[in-house]
Order: structure tokens, then sequence, then C-alpha cells
């Protein structure tokens, strides 16, 4: 299978301090690759990368190459590359608006103006989320009256208008409850026929739920890369066995 | 308690019923020596009589101040706010943002009667401008100027920065970033901040002095005439000495009676957007 992003040799720095070093790993089309290690390793940046957006960080510097489709995204707009690669973060971070205006936001800057699109495109997003039908009475209310589940799925129907080719999770269910978690679970899965999903995650068993592929980052360093059923029956290196079995994280 | 716990409590408690009795007083103190001079014809007229202030009223140096505080708002606030901008979301370098920053306090630090001189002597006489509200707008701007950026730096500084960073994952652009999530978030802010600069710039006297305030002139018509003002005009009454003590009073009471409405409009302001902008 012919990978829609590459990886090669990525390191990245704060204020000189390296946080990643040389990671080289593959992200496969209408697949879900789960990026696990304990706090601190570096998956949060690994992900930021991906998108360009740790460059809007003072004192970070990114090195390597990442290639989206072959091109290198240093020598691509930043925001085509972001629009590309979309992200959704750790806490759901709706914009103070409505649950409309939150999904039309991005659409009006692309210049989709025309109402009947704008409809079109809210509606069929938010129910690619699973949020349509609980929210489909009351689109004019402000997104912040939502459940913090229903925030962060309408967080993802917003990074969905945008038709990115890649979306990228940053521990998107560790400010929900069980319940929350699983709904965004099952629709992850779904999603998956349509887009490219990496999820950070430091819950191994929702890895061992989703995945297609599992990337263990330990210190900065890209341990292990494998296919998710490999790594999790038969892990090759020694932290990678005792990061699963619990032995820290 | 522990006596060093107690003894700051105390301290505190002092310090607080000291603060509040002296500025309770100070505004009492004001508003009861001018109550009686405050009329109808005194704040509609425009003054007379033989010695400045000893008849008629204050009507030209009430508009004349909002003139000179409006231009300064103007012309202070855009430049201050887009500084602020520039300082959280555009300037990577933290040389150059040292480097503003130091610039700003040093404004910050200018004497405001230097100010003054600076606008004199560039503005109404190398520049021809005349005395008159935009050279010393331009002076109480200058003054204004760190004021507001200060507080609009510090409000988007406490926006969340996952916020701004989701418009950006968006692919959305800086500049659409500004205008549609993070000036709208903090426009109670900003507004309030821009009110309480104004109020600075309406109660300051040493700008305006060689400037553009003037000790007795019709309402104003451009920017480019010169007014009376509301702290000159005052000035002007005491340094006359007791003949217009009451009239120097009743503008006092007038002075703080527009100061202190906008500080309360301002305060209103920031906390009802704040209240619609809630993230949770």
């Amino acid at each position: 299978m012919e990978s829609i992003m590459t990886l090669d040799r990525v390191g990245a720095s704060y204020d000189g301090k390296p946080a990643l070093e040389d990671i080289s790993m593959e992200i496969f089309p209408h697949s879900i690759t789960a990026i696990i290690g304990p706090s601190g390793c570096g998956k949060s940046t690994l992900l930021r990368c991906m998108n360009g957006l740790l460059k809007e960080e003072s004192g970070a510097a990114v090195s390597g190459n990442i290639l989206l489709k072959g091109q290198d995204i240093v020598k691509m707009e930043p925001e085509e590359v972001r629009r590309r690669v979309g992200l959704v973060f750790q806490t759901p971070s709706p914009f103070p608006f409505s649950i409309y205006k939150n999904m039309t936001y991005a659409l009006r800057y692309y210049g989709v103006k025309d109402k009947k699109e704008l409809d079109r495109q809210v509606k069929e997003k938010l129910q690619m989320a699973g949020l349509y039908d609980e929210v489909a009475q009351e689109l004019d209310k402000s997104a912040h009256k939502l459940s913090g589940g229903q925030q962060q799925r309408l967080c993802i129907a917003r990074a969905l208008t945008v038709e990115p080719e890649i979306l990228l999770l940053d521990e998107p269910c560790s400010a929900l409850d069980v319940k929350s978690s699983s709904v965004i679970e099952k629709m992850l899965t779904q999603l998956k026929e349509k887009y490219t999903i990496v999820i950070v995650t430091h819950n191994i068993a929702q890895a061992r739920r989703i995945s297609d592929h599992v990337a263990f980052l330990f210190g900065g360093k890209l341990i292990e890369f494998a296919p998710a059923k490999q790594i999790f029956s038969q892990p090759k290196e020694e932290e990678t066995k005792a990061f699963l079995e619990g032995i820290y994280g | 308690m522990h006596w060093q716990a107690r003894l700051t409590k105390y301290w505190a408690y002092l310090s607080m019923g000291l603060v509040t009795a002296i500025i309770l007083f100070l505004f009492g103190y004001v508003f009861y020596r001018g109550a009686d001079t405050i009329s109808w014809e005194f704040l509609t007229q425009a003054p007379s009589g033989a010695v400045l202030g000893e008849e008629g009223g204050i009507w030209p140096a009430i508009v004349g101040s909002i003139c000179f505080t409006a231009t300064a708002i103007v012309l202070g606030s855009i430049p201050a706010i887009a500084t602020a901008l520039y300082m959280v979301f555009y300037c990577k370098n933290r040389r150059i943002k040292g480097l503003i920053r130091m610039v700003v306090q040093c404004i910050s630090g200018i004497p405001s009667i230097v100010l003054g001189l600076f606008a004199y002597s560039f503005l109404v006489r190398d520049l021809a401008w005349g005395r008159c509200i935009l050279s010393s707008g331009v002076a109480l701007a200058i003054m204004i100027l760190p004021f507001i950026e200060v507080r609009a730096e510090k409000t988007f500084h406490e926006l969340p920065p996952q916020m701004v960073q989701s418009s950006y994952a968006l692919g959305c652009s800086r500049w659409y970033t500004v205008w549609n999530i993070i000036l709208p978030a903090c426009k109670g802010e900003l507004v309030s901040g821009i009110i309480l600069g104004g109020c600075y710039a309406m109660g300051a006297t040493a700008p305006m002095i060689f400037t553009g305030a003037v000790a007795y002139a019709s309402v104003p018509k451009s920017l480019m005439e010169p007014a009376m003002a509301l702290p000159m005009h005052l000035y002007l009454l005491l340094a006359q000495g007791t003949t217009s003590m009451d009239t120097a009073y009743g503008t006092a009471f007038v002075m703080m009676a527009l100061i202190l409405l906008s500080n309360l409009l301002a305060t209103i302001y920031a906390r009802r957007s704040q209240k619609k902008w809630k993230v949770s």
C-alpha cells in the first residue's frame, strides 16, 4: 500500500532542546494510525509537525522531511498544509459562536457563500461526526452549551468541513467520559472509509480497539512502528513490551 | 492564628479601608463643593463675565474635552492594538519583542509636559498645524498608547491558545483569525481598555497647554481649531484665585462625573461581553 504521508528523519526542538529525534514512519491512507507512548515522549509534538503548526510556536524548530503525497510540506503554503492535514485538540475548543457558525467558519473563509451549500455541508459533516441528530433542532445554540463529548464531536465535524486528507487527533478523548469516548471511537472507525486518521493516545486499550498501525514513541524517539496486530501480540522491542505491560506510562 | 498572618490581615484591612475612605472623601468633597454650581445654564452655556468663569457655563469646555479625548482615542488605540496583535500573534523573534516592549515602556515613561513640548515644537510650529485639537490629540494619543497596548496585549495573552490554533488548524490565515476570532473575543476588554485610556487623556492638562487648549473658544467645528478643555479650564480658574473657586469645583464635578461614568460603562461593557464570550 502506498503511503499518503512520509516522515523522513524528522526532528523537533524547543529553544534548542530536542523533543523529537530521527523519526521515520509512514501514514497509510484510509487507516487509523495510533501514536502511543508515556507522557512527555513527544507524541503531541510529532502531531504538530505533521501539519506545520509547530512552526507557529516561538522557539520551536523542525528538521527532516515530511512529504504529503510526495510533496515536501515545507515548500507548500502553511495554510494549504493545514487545510489538507486537519488537527483536533485534546480539550474541545469550539469557537464561542453558535453550532452553525462554528461549522461554517472555515467554509466562509474558503469563499462558500451559498446558503444552501453551507446548510448541506453543515448537515453532512455533523452527520459524519454523529452529532446531527442531537443538535438538528438547535443549530443556533451556542456551541459552549453542548456537553464535552458533543463539543469534541463538533470540533471533529468542524475539522471535516475543509475536506482534509488526513485528520490528526491529539488525545481527543482524554477529557471525556467513557461513554463519550466510545461514541467517538465508533465514529472514527467509520470516518476512516473516507479520511486518513492519526490519533495520539495514551490509552493503550483505545489504540488496541481502533488502530490499524501503531507507532510507539519513547523519549522523543520512535521505538517501534508496526501494524497494530503485530505490535500488540508480538512487540519486538523491550521498551514497547514494558510500556504495553504497564510498567511505565 | 500566627501573629504574622494576623498582622498581614489587619494591614490589608486597614489599607483597604484607608484607600476606600480617601477615594470616597475626595469624590464626596468635590461633588459637595461643586454641586451648588451645577445648573442647566452652567452645563449648556459658554463662559462669560469680566473675569473668566465668573458667569456663564462650561459647555464649550465639555465639548472640547470630548473632542480632544475622541481624537486621542482614535489616534492612540489603532496603533496600540495593532502593536499588541503583532507582539502576541505575529512576532516570533524574542529580541524584536523585547525591543518593542522596551520602546512601549519608554513611551509610558515620558513626562506628559515633554509630550506637550514635542507636539508644540514639531506639530504646532514645524508642521504649522497651529494650536488645534489635532496637535493636542497626537500628544495625548502618544501618552495613552502604552496604556492601551499593555492592556490589549494582556487580553490577547489570556485568550485560550487552542481557540486561535483551531482556526489556524483549519487552514485559515492569521488575518482572518484576527478579525473573526481574536478581535470579537477580546472586544469587551479592548473597548474597556480604550475607554480607560480615554479617561486618562481627558484628565491630562500638560500635553495640551501649548498645543490646542485655550482659555476661551466657542464650540469647535473642526479638528484644526483650538478648543477649551475641562482640565485646562479648571487650571485657569484655580490660577485666578478665590474669585472663581465655585466654578472651579463645578468644573471638577463635571469632569469627575464624566470620568466616573465612562469607567462604569467600560466595566459594564467588559463584563457583559465577557459573559457572552465566556469559554468553558
